[in-house]
């Protein structure tokens, strides 16, 4: 991936002071958010805090009380959310694929805006990445396992060519073995060059991310190296210790 | 050839010839008229997954555009065809706003809508323009041979859009908006443009049907082309063939109006029986649509 001289200047993504919630509760208190160019930031916190919000804020499926929202050097907030899409920001949600199509046909939806010649492209490298997929296209998504499934929403958002890729909870559902193997893809892909924005309670994640972010009760409550988060006693006791080791999930 | 090409070359070849050997014209006429509304429910229900049931307000609305072209204007029929087509798009411009709403909500807003259109047209003040509830004669224009043939290219324009709609990117966005509105906008989807694309697609069909069962008819009242039984058949047929396939609403309207004309007509009070329990076992065992049983056979479904 390649960069101009202003893009390498910007940060890729640079929200500030959001604030966002759900008919009169207030969920983000001016929260603010730097992701570089091939930066992966980790968003962690406890259970409703506000991770699932600020992602979809950034998405446009919630919105904005106040604040804005860069990206690329344009102004997101008044846009769609496939506008935003559009513009290289990857969503992998929850529910991630389309049940009733074909892998085939989940994959052709991720490069939905794409010129066609960049889409073959995209396909022969997901070859390379994701053969089970490309071998099985013709199985309807719904017959995959949450693990395969995982999978295919991660070659799907791949296959539109994104700059930056936000996830919630990617290991949600999945059995160690294929957190694991997602971590695997994921540090590939952003070896690649690609931004990631990844909400996580497993600490499994930690190891892609340059940076952390840890939000709570809607604000940020540390946001720095990944280094300084691990060794910040009391952050590593809040953190860390809930779920035992750092390496929750990995074996 | 695309997928399901040569099928649909094959049903309008079919309706095309069989009047040379078939003397029931009507029937065959109805067939074609109702092929061609079961693929427009098919566009918007099979590729959005919303269920107009005042889908025949399109229908009427295209019948009284069409025939008011020709009375009032003076336009020879075919091009009056298209006038009731745009008539039927307009009034589905008109009623975009109910996209917004989901599921029953959406079924039952479209039925209001369509009486609304209903009553205007037959609204004794507008008698000057629409004739009221009189109807409308089109006794000058009358030719059945013409407007027969002029349904079979309908026909084949309806199923043209489906070969489509099964073969392209538009149709693949369609249908992911059907499953998850959410996720498409994630593939980068104008989810409501979309939908408001396959919704005035639909009403143009309905529209052109509708102009050209006018002509074909010549003689109607606002009650016969805003029927709701129009809607009804419509839906059934295309349910119970088999949404967002090109062979299932195909299916399910030749079996079923097939056997409406069978026993339908001579018995009505059989067939409302037959049709119920059609009805209910479909929703029972087949919620796919006939479809559904190749596919378990393996059998690939354009
Ligand atoms: N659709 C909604 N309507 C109303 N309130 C909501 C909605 N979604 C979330 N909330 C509230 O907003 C707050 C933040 O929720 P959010 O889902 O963003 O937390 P989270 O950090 O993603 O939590 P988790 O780790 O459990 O996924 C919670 O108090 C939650 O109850
Ligand atoms: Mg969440």
């Amino acid at each position: 991936m390649s960069f101009s001289a202003a893009e390498r200047a910007s940060p890729l993504l640079r929200a500030s002071g959001l604030v966002a919630g759900y008919g009169p509760l207030q969920v983000l208190w001016d929260v603010d958010l730097e992701i570089g160019n091939a930066e992966c930031v980790i968003l962690l916190g406890p259970n409703g805090a506000g991770k699932t919000t600020l992602l979809k804020a950034l998405l446009g499926l919630v919105a904005l009380w106040r604040g804005r929202i860069e990206f690329r050097g344009q102004r997101l907030e008044g846009q769609r959310t496939d506008q935003r899409v559009r513009q290289g920001i990857a969503y992998m949600s929850e529910v991630g694929v389309f049940p009733n199509l074909s892998i085939e046909e989940n994959l052709k939806l991720g490069g939905y805006y794409l010129p066609r010649r960049e889409v073959q492209r995209r396909a022969q490298e997901l070859y390379v990445m994701f053969p089970d997929l490309v071998q099985r296209r013709g199985v309807l998504a719904g017959s995959l396992s949450g693990g395969q499934r995982k999978m295919l929403s991660l070659a799907k958002a791949f296959m539109s060519g994104p700059r930056l890729l936000v996830m919630d909870e990617p290991s949600a559902g999945l059995s160690p073995r294929y957190v694991k193997e997602v971590i695997a893809t994921l540090r590939q892909l952003h070896g690649a060059g690609l931004a990631m924005l990844i909400a996580e309670q497993n600490l499994g994640f930690l190891e892609l991310a340059g940076r952390a972010c840890i939000l709570e009760g809607g604000r940020i409550r540390f946001a720095g190296d990944r280094t300084a988060l691990e060794q910040d006693d009391i952050l590593r006791r809040s953190y860390f210790g809930l779920q035992e080791t750092p390496d929750a999930g990995r074996d | 050839m695309p997928r399901g090409g040569w099928y649909s070359v094959g049903v309008v070849l079919l309706f095309a010839l069989l009047p040379f050997v078939y003397g029931n014209h009507a029937l065959l006429f109805n067939m074609m008229m109702y092929l061609v509304l079961a693929q427009g429910i098919n566009v918007l229900f099979g590729f959005t997954g919303y269920l107009p049931f005042g889908y025949v307000g399109f229908f009427g609305a295209g019948a009284y555009g069409a025939s008011l072209a020709i009375l009032l204007v003076h336009l020879p029929p075919v091009p009056a065809l298209f006038v009731g087509a745009a008539v039927s798009v307009l009034v589905a411009l008109l009623l975009a706003p109910l996209l917004r709403l989901s599921g029953a909500y959406f079924a039952i807003a479209s039925l209001a809508a369509s009486e609304v259109v209903y009553y205007i047209v037959s609204n004794p003040h507008l008698v000057s323009l629409t004739q009221g509830p009189y109807g409308i004669s089109l006794a000058q224009v009358y030719n059945s041979g013409a407007s027969y043939a002029t349904m079979v290219v309908v026909l084949a324009m309806a199923l043209a859009v489906v070969v489509y709609l099964r073969n392209s990117h538009m149709g693949l966005a369609l249908q992911a908006i059907r499953e998850e509105p959410i996720s498409a906008g994630f593939a980068g989807i104008n989810v409501v443009r979309e939908r408001i694309r396959a919704w005035l697609l639909s009403a143009a069909l309905a529209g052109l049907a509708g102009g050209t069962y006018a002509w074909h008819v010549s003689v109607f009242y606002p009650k016969s082309v805003f029927d709701l039984n129009i809607s009804v058949f419509a839906i059934v047929f295309t349910l119970f063939g088999g949404v967002a396939t090109l062979v299932g609403p195909i299916m399910g309207t030749l079996l079923l109006y097939g056997l409406y004309n069978w026993i339908g007509i001579s018995q009505p009070e059989y067939f409302q029986l037959v049709f119920g329990i059609v009805i209910v076992l479909l929703v029972l065992f087949l919620p796919n649509g006939l479809v559904s049983l190749l596919r378990r056979v393996k059998i690939h479904v354009p």
